[in-house]
């Protein structure tokens, strides 16, 4: 079955104001670091949440430039965030977009990520890397659960031992 | 496109499974659920330790069926993991079962065997030490020809 987006879901111990709290302003804490989750080179930038209905995410380097991720569309504390998605290697034309929805649930809250529109960049697009279809699509998958698996042991330190992903592939606290 | 080969399994009660896998092995949903009216689920994927599971509900019409109505299964999954014995001792808490209690083996694993409330078997291991054929071959004497 071929999705039109990546869905990508997790249940995290916070309320749902709580973890749109965690996921908006401490993004830096938990969002994994290195070449294969942060944007530009030299893979030590900040990202950067401003917050609100008419905030941005973006990518701070040391030598005072940034890389802007993307612009809020849509911003309910809580309940639903909707964001452009770009990557450096886009063009000025070309965007994805990021919706995550906060739905309570008995133990927490259920974070489900949708990041819809890549099918729009062309086949030989940087941002694929080789990959077309459902391949690039289990990509995405792959580094959305990476990224909300970090979320989920941020947010339930300390974390029991054995859970995916290992140790090594955490951000530090 | 790559080929890639995914385990689709049968579970009766899906959305459970899937419970039991996210609070046992810490899985994560990585793809959109296809659930009927009824709330049977038609096509679910999950993703533990990096490798994608597929999985749906039992469907009788289409001999879609699970271990428990099969009364077994022929295939396990091999899990590894920071610490075996950890991740055993919750999913048992979840209501697995062990078969084979988490022990050290003689080809650098400590690992054990267990049936998950579903009827699916994994075998859940910890590397903890490289070892050559010769030392393997060593430990485990004339009860096997290592090659």
């Amino acid at each position: 079955m071929t999705n039109q987006a990546v869905v990508v879901s997790i249940e995290v111990a916070a309320e749902p104001k709580r973890a749109f709290e965690v996921f908006t302003a401490q993004i830096d804490t938990w969002w994994l670091r290195g070449p294969k989750h942060r944007f530009r080179s030299p893979w030590n930038g900040t990202l950067i949440f401003e917050p609100g209905p008419s905030g941005r995410l973006l990518e701070q380097y040391a030598d005072g430039t940034a890389f802007v991720i993307g612009r809020v569309v849509q911003w309910t504390p809580g309940e639903r965030l909707v964001m452009s998605w770009r990557l450096p290697s886009f063009a000025d034309a070309e965007s994805t977009e990021v919706d995550v929805r906060f739905e309570a649930i008995d133990r927490g809250t259920r974070v489900s990520v949708e990041h819809r529109g890549w099918r729009a960049l062309r086949a030989d697009h940087p941002a694929r890397h080789g990959k077309q279809g459902r391949d690039y699509e289990y990509m995405k998958a792959s580094l959305w659960a990476d990224s909300l698996g970090a979320l989920r042991n941020h947010i339930r330190e300390p974390e029991p031992a054995g859970v995916w992903p290992a140790p090594s592939q955490r951000t530090a606290p | 496109m790559n080929q890639t080969i995914t385990p689709y399994i049968t579970v009766k009660g899906a959305a459970k499974a899937i419970d039991f896998y996210k609070k046992a092995f810490g899985a994560i949903e990585t793809a959109a659920r296809y659930t009927e009216p009824n709330g049977r689920v038609g096509h679910a994927e999950i993703t533990i330790g990096g490798a994608r599971l597929m999985l749906s509900d039992e469907h009788p019409e289409i001999d879609v069926l699970s271990p428990q109505t099969l009364g077994g299964t022929p295939a396990l999954f091999h899990l590894t993991v920071a610490d075996a014995a950890a991740t055993v001792a919750r999913a048992t808490a979840e209501g697995a079962a062990v078969e084979r209690a988490v022990e050290e083996q003689p080809y650098g694993e400590r690992s054990g065997t267990i049936k998950d409330p579903f009827g699916h078997r994994w075998m859940i291991a910890t590397h903890i030490e490289d070892v050559s054929k010769a030392e393997v071959q060593k430990r485990v004497g004339d009860a096997y020809r290592i090659t």
